[in-house]
């Protein structure tokens, strides 16, 4: 049974001229499985992790069905208007790692309190003593915890605050981790640590993780299922073995196409260089004036899911065969 | 070294020290030459048409006006800076410190008092409007915050003076005291003083409240747009907390600087307010003194202000050095 | 134009040392941190030399001494055999147009209040460019008229860094200088970016110096690599002597790693 499953979820804004952001987003997540949401900036990736902690704008209108299964906790949420709902998820269920992680923090505030913070919110105000603070950074994998507890959060360096935000997002102890894009700002040395430690954190908390990046590899790599996002629109969802093996969507396909050609260290052969400006993307498939094989239809109305084996599905009127 | 020197804090806090006293210098020495360049002589106060250019000469003398300038200016600084002696007033004969200390209070305590009015008042109806984005309690604070910010402070004042001491009669519409107070209790006395002041202390706090709400609610909307409050709020961490600890404590650190730009405005204002409600305080006593080329009471009241400007805004530096962790070290990451 | 002889350096960078002075709390004592240390590399014609490094390595330092941004506090940097930094500001003012930067930043590089055809049309007037048309110069950047009455906020990441790139051409440049191209765009935009920058080197005889973090993508373009840590240079190869055989540890490391995450699909 799925530890959070989510059901045609919609993100469209409220003003005179209503613009969709998400448009019918649907994906499960297994417990200590992670999925991966891959796609382009401005595809939607942040909006969806926003969206399942119920801290997106007030000024958006939000449809679809979210249910979060722990244990015996059930909380399914259709009015995400209602912020009461969304409050015992925060940070003891669901935690949200952000892209610019010391962004996240307080720049007041040393980190240790930030995390007793936390702590306490976690705990139902129990006071925490700053002994269980630095065992809890000791736990994480921190070798001075002492230096981190004092630290602003301006004092880390671009590495150390994105473990430290780790850190925090742990503090709740929560089931579910939302990492958004948490290694985009770092160097290639940097970023191997902080995937090791997430692995090894994953299985330390029993975690079950939501990895949003734009970085095909770390996906591939990382994840046991995949949600291909284009502008909005969940064009594919997968098992990360199948999508390498057999891409449905053209898409995809071509995605893993330039990939291989990447790692392969050589040019990728002629892409379409179409670049549609602006436009109205809601009705039909948004991919249709890039794709090679889009016709009249495609431009129409967006292709219902092809359901390979729940939930895993496709949205394409003319699939990729296997090769 | 002094091993406290090596404290990045101190030693920032005394170099600060150490270029406000400089500032200090150069405000001072331009304001003397700049009131003895500006036309205009003491002594015609003391003449009549009958009186011969002898006795002139006598005053002058007795003034040290026949001096060159720069001796002036040198004998003035020595005199100051050694025995932090400002002279005595042409026109009173009085010493210069002594005038001023006594004219000190009435405007300390009417700057002071406006000053913890506005903060207070601006930045509660800050934080309220800010919290309350767009909804009915920003509209209605924001349209009586728009009052106070458009009207002069002159006009302000008549205007209470008009409603609460001539309609209702209330209040009592000028002067710092009764003519009875020497009659009062002494507890009497400061309520009759307090009366007093409630009209100058709003007619001055105001404006400038609704100059604190603006910035203030700006300063907030900002912080709690920023990311760290949205990760707050993901976290779990509960609303008044996010409020009160994170967004409120965040935005208040701008404003601590702001004070130290908005006393010269208000020790400005200050000068309308005593003239409007006729208080002994410092500004008056200025007006009368430019008027008449009382070049010691003009410099010492100038060294006063130049005093009060520098040192809040140094005292708003180092409050807001100790306070922000940020500002303190920002070259080594320390991990 | 005389021939450029291909054995002799269009840009070389000798012994450059660059320190940034950190004002702490008032104006009097400074803090010195080097940004780079006693660096050296040389760039020939028609090479596309890339500099690869972490964050805050001092990759860009070297770029903004070079366009004469930061004064280094030590070295020389020579273009065409003359150094950049000892002559006169009128006599720099016309190597100016010879070395052109694309920054990092191309969000912010094009003014949000006009339109594209506005800022092209700018930059042709200043460098009183008659030889080539609006539309000639949209077309090399493989980018089509529909474009030039939109603005800037109107067009997709790959657009804009394209009309920056243009932009960056009009003054007729020998040398570009390419701080972080595309590591803020989608691999699939990235791509194509990287395949015009490596069109435009052959067609229109440039020099490229670029600035990287992403090992795998700059691969693609670059003939010579220099690895860059804490202000030096570690170690500097053609780019496939330099997959082989990385000699400094750090080098080792990063093309690993690179290597790794590469094999996560061939």
């Amino acid at each position: 049974m799925p530890i959070l499953s989510i059901e045609n979820l919609s993100v469209r804004t409220r003003k005179f001229k209503p613009a969709s952001l998400l448009e019918d987003i649907s994906f499960v997540l297994n417990p200590g499985e992670t999925l991966a949401v891959i796609g382009e900036s401005g595809a939607g990736k942040s909006t969806i992790c926003r969206a399942i902690l119920g801290i997106l704008p007030k000024s958006l209108e939000i449809r679809g069905c979210m249910n979060y299964n722990h244990s015996e906790i059930e909380i399914s949420i259709g009015n995400w208007d209602d912020d009461r709902q969304f409050t015992p998820l925060r940070g003891s269920e669901i935690a949200l790692i952000f892209q610019d992680a010391a962004g996240s923090m307080n720049p007041l505030r040393k980190c240790g309190n930030q995390i007793r913070d936390i702590m306490k919110t976690a705990d139902n105000h129990t006071s925490i003593t700053k002994q269980s603070i630095l065992d809890f950074l000791s736990q994480t994998g921190f070798r001075e915890p002492d230096t981190i507890y004092r630290s602003y959060p301006h004092q880390l360096s671009g590495g150390m605050a994105q473990h430290v935000a780790l850190a925090l997002a742990l503090a709740g102890q929560p089931k579910i981790l939302i990492a958004d894009e948490p290694t985009s700002s770092l160097d290639a040395i940097s970023k191997q640590k902080y995937l090791d430690r997430l692995a090894i954190m994953k299985k330390k908390y029993d975690l079950s993780l939501i990895f949003i990046t734009h970085n095909l590899n770390d996906a591939l790599s990382l994840s046991d299922s995949i949600l291909v996002l284009y502008r909005g629109r969940a064009v594919e969802f997968r098992k990360t073995a199948d999508l390498k093996t057999s891409p449905k969507h053209p898409y995809t396909g071509d995605l893993l196409n330039l990939l291989r050609s990447v790692n392969q260290s050589r040019m990728p052969d002629e892409m379409a260089e179409n670049f549609p400006v602006g436009g109205n993307h809601d009705s039909g498939c948004p991919y249709c004036q890039k794709c090679s094989r889009a016709t009249a239809l495609c431009g129409k109305t967006f292709p219902p899911k092809t359901i390979i084996e729940q939930p895993y599905y496709f949205c394409c009127n003319y699939p990729l065969e296997k090769k | 070294m002094i091993p406290f020197l090596k404290n990045s804090l101190i030693r920032g806090i005394i170099r600060r020290l150490l270029s406000t006293i400089l500032t200090l210098w150069v405000g001072i020495t331009i304001c003397f030459f700049i009131i003895r360049l500006a036309p205009g002589d003491p002594t015609t106060r003391f003449l009549t048409p009958t009186q011969s250019t002898q006795t002139r000469d006598i005053l002058r003398t007795r003034f040290g006006l026949d001096q060159p300038l720069p001796n002036q200016y040198f004998h003035w600084l020595a005199r100051v800076g050694l025995h932090l002696d400002f002279g005595y007033s042409f026109l009173s004969g009085k010493s210069c410190a002594s005038i001023m200390t006594s004219a000190l209070k009435p405007t300390a305590f009417l700057t002071g008092t406006a000053l913890i009015i506005a903060l207070l008042l601006g930045i509660s109806t800050g934080a309220l409007a800010a919290i309350n984005t767009g909804r009915l309690t920003d509209r209605i604070l924001r349209s009586i915050m728009m009052v106070f910010l458009s009207v002069p402070a002159f006009w302000l004042g008549l205007i209470f003076i008009g409603f609460f001491s001539i309609k209702l009669g209330w209040l009592p519409s000028a002067q710092i005291r009764s003519l009875y107070y020497d009659q009062l209790s002494p507890l009497k006395q400061w309520l009759d003083t307090g009366k007093h002041l409630i009209l100058p202390v709003l007619t001055l706090g105001l404006p400038l409240s609704a100059n604190i709400y603006k910035y203030f609610r700006a300063e907030m909307i900002n912080t709690l747009q920023s990311d760290f409050i949205l990760a707050a709020r993901a976290r779990g961490i509960n609303k008044s907390r996010i409020i009160w600890q994170y967004g409120l404590k965040n935005s208040l650190l701008p404003v601590i600087s702001l004070i130290g730009i908005v006393i010269p405005a208000l020790l400005s204002g200050a000068l309308i307010i005593e003239v409007l409600f006729a208080l002994p305080g410092i500004g008056r006593t200025m007006v009368t003194a430019v008027f008449s080329r009382d070049y010691p009471l003009i410099m010492a009241g100038v060294s006063l202000s130049f005093l009060v400007v520098v040192s809040c805004n140094l005292l708003a530096d180092i409050v807001c050095l100790v306070i922000d962790p940020r500002a303190q070290n920002n070259s080594g990451k320390i991990i | 134009m005389e021939q450029k002889d291909k054995n002799r350096p269009i840009l070389s960078v000798s012994n450059l040392t660059i320190d940034y002075a950190f004002y702490r709390v008032g104006p009097f004592s400074a803090q010195h941190h080097a940004a780079v240390e006693n660096v050296s590399f040389k760039v020939y014609p028609g090479d596309c030399f890339a500099i690869v490094g972490e964050s805050g390595c001092g990759k860009t330092s070297i770029l903004n001494a070079i366009l004469g941004f930061v004064r280094p506090k030590n070295g020389a940097i020579f273009y065409n055999e003359q150094n950049l930094l000892t002559m006169a500001r009128r006599e720099f003012r016309l190597y100016r147009p010879e070395i052109q930067p694309v920054f990092q930043d191309f969000h912010n590089a094009l003014n949000p209040r006009f339109r594209i055809i506005e800022i092209l049309k700018e930059s042709l007037r200043i460098c009183s460019r008659k030889d080539i048309s609006i539309e000639e110069l949209i077309a090399v950047v493989g980018l089509g008229t529909d474009i030039l009455n939109y603005f800037p906020h109107q067009l997709s990441g790959g657009q804009k860094q394209r009309i920056v790139i243009a932009r960056a051409l009009i003054p007729k440049p020998q040398l570009l200088l390419l701080d972080e191209p595309v590591s803020s765009l989608d691999i699939t935009v990235a791509v194509q970016i990287i395949k015009l920058l490596k069109n435009l080197r052959k067609k229109e005889n440039l020099t490229f110096l670029l600035v990287s973090h992403n090992l795998p993508i700059i691969r693609l373009l670059a003939n010579r690599i220099a690895i860059m840590k804490n202000g030096h240079i570690f170690e500097e190869k053609p780019t496939e002597d330099l997959f082989e055989t990385p000699e400094h540890p750090y080098t080792r490391a990063l093309v690993n790693q690179a290597l790794i995450s590469c094999q996560s699909y061939q």
